[in-house]
């Protein structure tokens, strides 16, 4: 093969790797092309036997005619007595032919008598095999038709008839022939025509019905990917709907990745909750014990060491969990997929569990301004962990107000937003851009404060959100939270 | 006042025990769930200290099972996961109160008060005005039918707001009778309880009475 006629092939195995549309095409255009072959030889068969059927009648009764006017010549030859036959049969090569031969004893040669002038300067020639047959004088009686080749070498369809005529000696061989080429020539034009309209007929044909399965038969796939879009969005949490047999294996598999990812994220985040579990524990023991004994100078650097191993802990616990996200191989994208949270129900939960915590501390006034619900495009863990870490430092910095409002209508970059403002001192202008330039490296983080805001960032940063600080009306910070709403 | 407490680490389970019993509180203990659950299902306690990382059980299937029980004792989850989430599981399994380890026993004391004289002070009395009902058998509080959360701190003042339903109860009273074994508090976050309670349980059912104090009333009867 060519190096161009291998290019060739390659495009064309790239063009069915990458097209469905063309593959199909591919096998409707080869299925219609073998139908087109058998086809064509189906109709050629037919035509043959309607030309029998129209040949047959006619050469039988030119058969019979000529045996009828056949007698003796005045030297006692055989001699055909005017005969008034069809005047094709005397235009030279007309496509119809007549010989009468007489028959050599015992060995069967063939001695012609006459010629339908058609056959003008030839014979109709007999293979010597077939002469043999039909003139052996066991020959089965009565006509024989034949498909033989001609003069011109072109198809001649014959009919044979050995007879013995009275007043003549010796038996004698008839043979009529019409080709079929002379009955069809006049229509040749018109059955090319009709081929190729058959032909275009099939190509149009072969294009609509592609058009139709790539429209119809590969819908169901336009509809997995406008579901599988919808999941990622968050607008439903797996894919739900009915598919064809065939698809349903492929959907399986996706919801199981999605479930698995779910998985994977959430053992991490287990795992990370049983290390603290274990180091958080044994650290309350060893506070309560540096409180309990008696204030002496060494006691304060017991409960300094434990201080800074708590936070350190503290620390190293977040990110841990920060990572475990990571470490399941979700990255920015996958933080959003398949999960819809509403926000209201769990700001009120958020609500009582700040109540609760602040409860013995100090009586704070935490109140929720809703417009209305709206869905997270994302994890309520997250949800929780974001809001909770504005809220507690609200109430922690707060003197006795803390104002929630929620703006559920997204903006047009699909972000709805969460507002927290408190009545605390707030910050300075270097304060909040302190707080908002932190969180780059969570290394320079003092222990305890500013911590929370750096996960938070992290965690803001993951949704693609937003985190803004301002002076809050009531005297104090408002945190400004722009997360994704489902669509 | 009886008080059960249910944490596996030997250490912290001792310390609880000996604070507690500083404090006054007769204190039991499991150092596993399904010990703790036993005791929680059989014995009559004033509160619960339940950890959560328990062996044999965990700590809210324990929690889910007293409830599921009909066990409504005060229930403080004292936990070293410190996810939101969780907490917020542990509160709407029925837990009242929520503390990460590592804490200060001094906090965690204050709180276990607070939510222990929630349930004492009026034993298995229903306080109703109008359709406003105090529960203190079970620490619930309705209005008109519906459940209404309230911190141990919300619920001692309209306790007692409900006690002296229809008459003043000035601010001073309020804050003498609330926080009498705590440290010192500022008199106007009675304001703030204020605040809150009336937007849990509806503005008009407390009303304001300039310079004396705060008389609870039941709006349909005023009509």
């Amino acid at each position: 093969m060519s190096e161009k006629g291998e290019g060739a092939l390659q495009r064309f195995r790239r063009l069915m790797a990458r097209s469905l549309a063309a593959r199909l095409l591919t096998i409707a255009l080869v299925s219609v092309s073998g139908l087109v072959a058998v086809g064509w030889v189906a109709h050629a068969q037919f035509n043959r036997q309607l030309l029998t059927l129209l040949i047959d009648p006619e050469i039988q009764s030119v058969a019979d005619n000529l045996i009828g006017n056949s007698g003796p010549g005045l030297a006692g030859e055989l001699a055909l007595q005017d005969v008034p036959y069809d005047p094709r049969y005397s235009q030279p090569l007309s496509g119809r032919y007549f010989e009468i031969a007489r028959i050599h004893e015992p060995d069967g040669r063939l001695d012609v008598q006459v010629i339908s002038p058609s056959l003008f300067d030839t014979i109709i020639r007999l293979a010597p095999d077939l002469r043999q047959r039909l003139t052996a004088p066991n020959a089965p009686r009565g006509p024989q038709f034949l498909d033989i080749e001609g003069p011109d070498h072109a198809p001649l369809r014959v009919i044979a008839r050995v007879e013995q005529l009275p007043r003549l000696q010796g038996r004698y061989l008839f043979l009529v022939g019409v080709a079929p080429q002379a009955i069809i020539a006049p229509a040749a034009n018109l059955v090319g025509l009709a081929f190729a309209a058959f032909v275009a007929f099939c190509a149009l044909m072969v294009a609509a019905v592609t058009v139709l399965q790539v429209r119809i038969g590969l819908e169901p796939l336009r509809q997995l990917q406008r579901d599988i879009a919808a999941v990622r969005r968050g607008q439903t949490e797996r894919l739900a709907g009915e598919y064809p047999a065939e698809l349903q294996p492929l959907t399986q598999e996706l919801n199981a990745l999605v479930d698995h990812n779910r998985e994977v994220v959430e053992r991490a985040r287990r795992h990370v909750g049983n290390l603290a579990h274990a180091l958080k524990t044994p650290i309350a023991v060893l506070k309560n014990a540096a409180s309990g004994a008696a204030a002496d100078p060494d006691d304060n650097v017991m409960k300094q060491s434990i201080e800074e191993m708590e936070g350190f802990v503290e620390r190293q616990l977040r990110r841990a969990r920060v990572a475990a996200r990571a470490e399941a191989g979700a990255g920015p994208q996958a933080a959003t997929i398949a999960y819809r949270t509403p926000v209201l129900q769990n700001l009120e939960d958020l609500v009582f569990m700040m109540e609760q915590k602040y409860d013995h501390l100090k009586a704070i006034d935490i109140s929720i301004e809703a417009e209305g619900d709206v869905t997270f495009r994302g994890e309520r863990e997250d949800l929780l962990e974001m809001i909770a870490n504005l809220l507690d430092n609200a109430c922690k910095y707060g003197k006795s107000t803390v104002v929630i409002r929620l703006l559920p209508s997204p903006q047009s970059n699909g972000l709805f937003e969460i507002v927290v403002e408190d009545d605390g001192p707030g910050l300075s202008e270097q304060d909040i851009e302190r707080a908002m330039a932190r969180g780059t490296r969570l290394d320079e983080a003092a222990p305890g404060q500013g911590l929370g805001l750096s996960i938070l960032k992290e965690t803001v940063d993951l949704y693609g959100g937003k985190l803004l600080f301002e002076r809050a009306q009531l005297g104090g910070l408002r945190a400004r939270l722009l997360l994704p709403a489902t669509d | 006042m009886r008080v059960l407490v249910v944490e596996d680490d030997k250490n912290l389970r001792e310390q609880l025990a000996a604070a507690l019993g500083d404090a006054g509180y007769t204190v039991d203990s499991a150092d596993n769930g399904e010990d703790g659950q036993f005791l929680g299902e059989t014995e009559p306690y004033d509160l619960a200290i339940l950890d959560l990382g328990l062996p044999k059980i965990d700590g809210l299937s324990v929690l889910k099972y007293w409830r599921k029980e009909g066990r409504t004792m005060p229930v403080l989850i004292l936990s070293a996961r410190d996810r939101w989430s969780e907490k917020v599981e542990g509160l709407d399994l029925g837990a009242n109160d929520y503390v990460t380890k590592p804490f200060h026993m001094g906090e965690l004391l204050a709180r276990v008060r607070a939510n222990v004289r929630r349930q004492t002070d009026h034993q298995s009395s229903v306080l109703e005005v109008g359709d406003l009902q105090l529960n203190s058998a079970t620490g619930q509080v309705t209005v008109n039918g519906a459940p209404v959360k309230l911190t141990a701190y919300q619920y001692k003042v309209l306790d007692y707001l409900m006690h002296h339903a229809g008459r003043i109860v000035s601010r001073t009273e309020l804050t003498e009778k609330i926080y009498s074994q705590d440290h010192e508090r500022d008199s106007n976050t009675i304001e703030v309880f204020i605040g809150i309670l009336r937007r849990k349980i509806g503005a008009d059912r407390i009303i304001t009475e300039k310079g004396l104090g705060y008389r609870l009333v039941d709006p349909a009867a005023l009509q």
